[in-house]
């Protein structure tokens, strides 16, 4: 399957390429953990949306989704 | 007093009488200080149906028993007053070196009643405080005027004033302090600028005495070491973006509202974002007074267009002048921004109702002959011309001057200003995030995020997160972000670290750190459930104050384009606000009739029947 990758801020550097946002292919199941692994990220200070959705890090994703790792932010 | 100064001047501008009177201690405990304290004394003394312009409305500043004692961000005063824009009270704060220094004066708060027949300011050297003519400055911007007065008091005082849209009663107009800090929402300079007060210029002394000074500065310790801990690998989002780096945040959620409200994504949204903002115009970073975080901005603008200095854009002006009305120009959105300090407007309700005014004019309710110009989605020079003409009240600016409501009201189609109780809603869109709906309706000040903000746990995951597109049990939780932000508006302190650091990490979020260091400072010896009474109280005296105006459930209300109509773009696409389902739960939770009205009950338990 295949899904959508978008990084932001300090996690850009976590690209595999040179775009911060990229497909990515995975065996059916994979969780944002898993992905976590593949792309090095370490934990810390980020948060994770699928399709606009927080998630946790053990929630699986599936074809065509939209993954967002974006540092975590607060303000108004 | 600790950490309360103990007094309370007050200011009859109509005889020109300044009168220092002890503060109560009862009253102090009971209402914490700032915003709580402005609710006291408008009870007392304001008749909630009376005209905001008359002399009989009353200006209050107050600062809170934290302000000036060295707590992190503990530099914030309250204004509060009966708005203009919605006819209900206001609070509005602000940070920066000017509430602390009035603290220093020797008074908690000022209470301005009546009206001067002439343009006069407020100037407190320590305790002696006078009414002095400002002819001479009327007129003039915030900036000018700052360093008018500074020349001809003292250099090291602090100003807080207003520009020439408080003195034309624009009803969005901001008091400035510092030059770039405001007391921005509901219109309050539009009532200094109605009472002929133009500035209040302070000079105090000396250090704000503390009950426990030890104990205060063991827990200071204690919470700013894990507070730099936290992040000396990762720096604090706000830090490095400013409050701009939340663009990203609410874009990803669908939740940044775009063309007047119609949906929750922009495209050009990376062109807008704090990454943008720090890139091309920060020249360094700002702090209020014992602020370890620094979120505020100073900026240089070149692009010749619209070239500039000053502080800004904030997140909620690049929502409400950047992709509310689609412009992705962040050049034009700064120099609005300076334009609207420096004549003293909210940029919130500016951007807000330039939006609206495009959306008017594409539907043809509103002519371009009107408005004197074209005014298309993304026009970034109609943006920052509109916000000028706004700010003396010339040409169509004197009809934005009384906001989007007026504006739609007048051209017949009142349903599309975005806005509760007639004003404008800061940048989180209900139909992607409920609870935000829920906390816009039932704000005693109409259209706010700070009265209460649950994009803290729907959108940050401060402390923990909730789903945004669910609208059960959200009532609850609002209630109690609702009475922690009463307490940390009335401490003194700002949102930003509090909410953090200071409050339980669940979402009760119950004020376990500001209760420490109240106690510390005032010696007060409050429990935590005074404390979280105490936000109760704040809460339910602002809602009797609305009640009495005439208030009720009709009137926490969002527009139908976020209630009927389905969000069409973005993760909350398909959804509308539940707003009715969860005032119903909202007012259960807060022991309010069905019809929004504090109960005989609930206010025997609070001491306020």
């Amino acid at each position: 399957m295949r899904i959508e990758v978008r990084l932001y801020g300090d996690l850009k550097k976590y690209a595999p390429g040179d775009q911060p946002q990229f497909a990515l292919r995975l065996e059916p199941g994979a969780t944002v953990d898993d992905i976590c692994r593949m792309l090095a990220i370490s934990e810390g200070h980020h948060i994770t949306l699928i399709n606009g959705r927080r998630s946790g890090t053990d929630a699986t994703v599936a074809n065509g989704d939209t993954l967002v790792f974006m540092p975590l932010i607060s303000g108004g | 007093m600790n950490g309360w100064r103990g007094k309370i001047l007050r200011v009859d501008l109509t005889s020109g009488v300044c009168s220092a009177r002890p503060m109560e201690p009862s009253v102090a405990k009971d209402y914490i200080g700032g915003r709580g304290l402005g609710i006291h004394f408008l009870n007392r003394s304001v008749d909630p149906r009376c005209d905001p312009f008359s002399a009989e409305n009353m200006l209050i500043m107050a600062t809170g028993p934290l302000t000036g004692t060295g707590a992190p961000t503990g530099s914030r005063y309250m204004v509060m007053t009966k708005s203009p824009l919605t006819g209900a009270i206001t609070c509005s704060n602000a940070g920066g070196m000017f509430p602390t220094e009035f603290k220093r004066t020797g008074y908690d708060a000022v209470l301005f009643t009546g009206r001067s027949e002439s343009p006069v300011y407020l100037w407190m050297d320590r305790e002696k405080a006078e009414l002095r003519p400002a002819g001479h400055v009327w007129g003039k911007t915030t900036h000018e005027t700052t360093d008018a007065l500074l020349a001809e008091t003292d250099a090291k005082a602090k100003v807080a004033c207003i520009g020439p849209a408080g003195e034309k009663r624009v009803l969005f107009a901001a008091i400035m302090n510092d030059k770039h800090r405001a007391a921005g929402r509901s219109g309050v300079g539009a009532v200094m600028g109605s009472k002929n007060l133009k500035a209040v210029v302070v000079k105090g002394k000396g250090r704000i005495s503390l009950a426990d000074p030890d104990r205060f500065k063991d827990f200071n310790k204690q919470i700013l070491d894990t507070f730099r801990e936290g992040t000396r690998k990762t720096p604090l989002g706000l830090t490095v973006n400013g409050t701009a780096g939340v663009v990203m945040v609410t874009q990803n959620y669908g939740v940044l509202p775009t063309k007047n409200w119609q949906q929750g994504t922009f495209d050009g949204w990376e062109k807008i974002h704090g990454e943008e903002l720090t890139r091309r115009f920060l020249k360094k970073n700002t702090a209020c007074y014992g602020c370890p975080i620094g979120c505020g901005r100073k900026t240089r603008v070149e692009d010749l267009r619209f070239a500039g200095e000053g502080e800004g854009p904030e997140y909620e002006t690049i929502y409400a002048m950047g992709a509310n009305c689609m412009i992705d120009d962040l050049a034009a959105i700064t120099k609005a921004n300076y334009i609207c300090n420096e004549l003293g407007m909210d940029t919130i309700t500016m951007g807000a109702t330039v939006a609206c005014a495009m959306e008017l004019v594409e539907r043809g309710y509103l002519p371009e002959a009107q408005v004197g110009r074209s005014l298309k989605w993304g026009d970034a020079e109609a943006l920052v011309e509109l916000t000028r003409l706004t700010g003396i009240r010339e040409g169509v600016g004197d009809l934005l001057a009384e906001g989007s409501f007026r504006l739609a009201e007048r051209c017949g189609h009142p349903e599309l200003a975005p806005v509760s109780k007639k004003q404008e809603f800061p940048g989180y869109e209900p139909r992607g995030a409920q609870a935000m709906g829920l906390a816009y309706a039932t704000s005693p000040i109409g259209g706010s995020h700070m009265r209460g903000d649950p994009a803290y746990f729907e959108l940050f995951g401060v402390p923990e997160s909730m789903d945004p597109h669910q609208w059960e049990g959200k009532a609850k939780a609002t209630q109690a972000y609702q009475d922690l932000s009463a307490i940390i508006d009335s401490a003194g302190l700002c949102i930003f670290f509090a909410v953090r650091h200071l409050a339980a990490k669940d979402l009760g979020v119950a004020p376990v750190g500001i209760l420490e260091y109240l106690n510390a400072a005032t010696g007060a010896g409050y429990t935590l459930e005074e404390l979280m009474v105490a936000g109760e109280r704040i809460i339910n005296a602002e809602r009797m104050f609305l009640t009495r105006a005439g208030f009720a459930r009709k009137d926490d209300s969002l527009p139908d384009r976020l209630t009927k109509t389905p969000a069409p773009t973005g993760p909350a696409k398909g959804l509308v606000c539940h707003l009715d389902e969860m005032l119903d739960e909202y007012y259960q939770v807060r022991r309010w009739t069905e019809d929004g009205i504090p109960t005989q009950e609930v206010l025997e338990t609070l001491g306020l029947a």
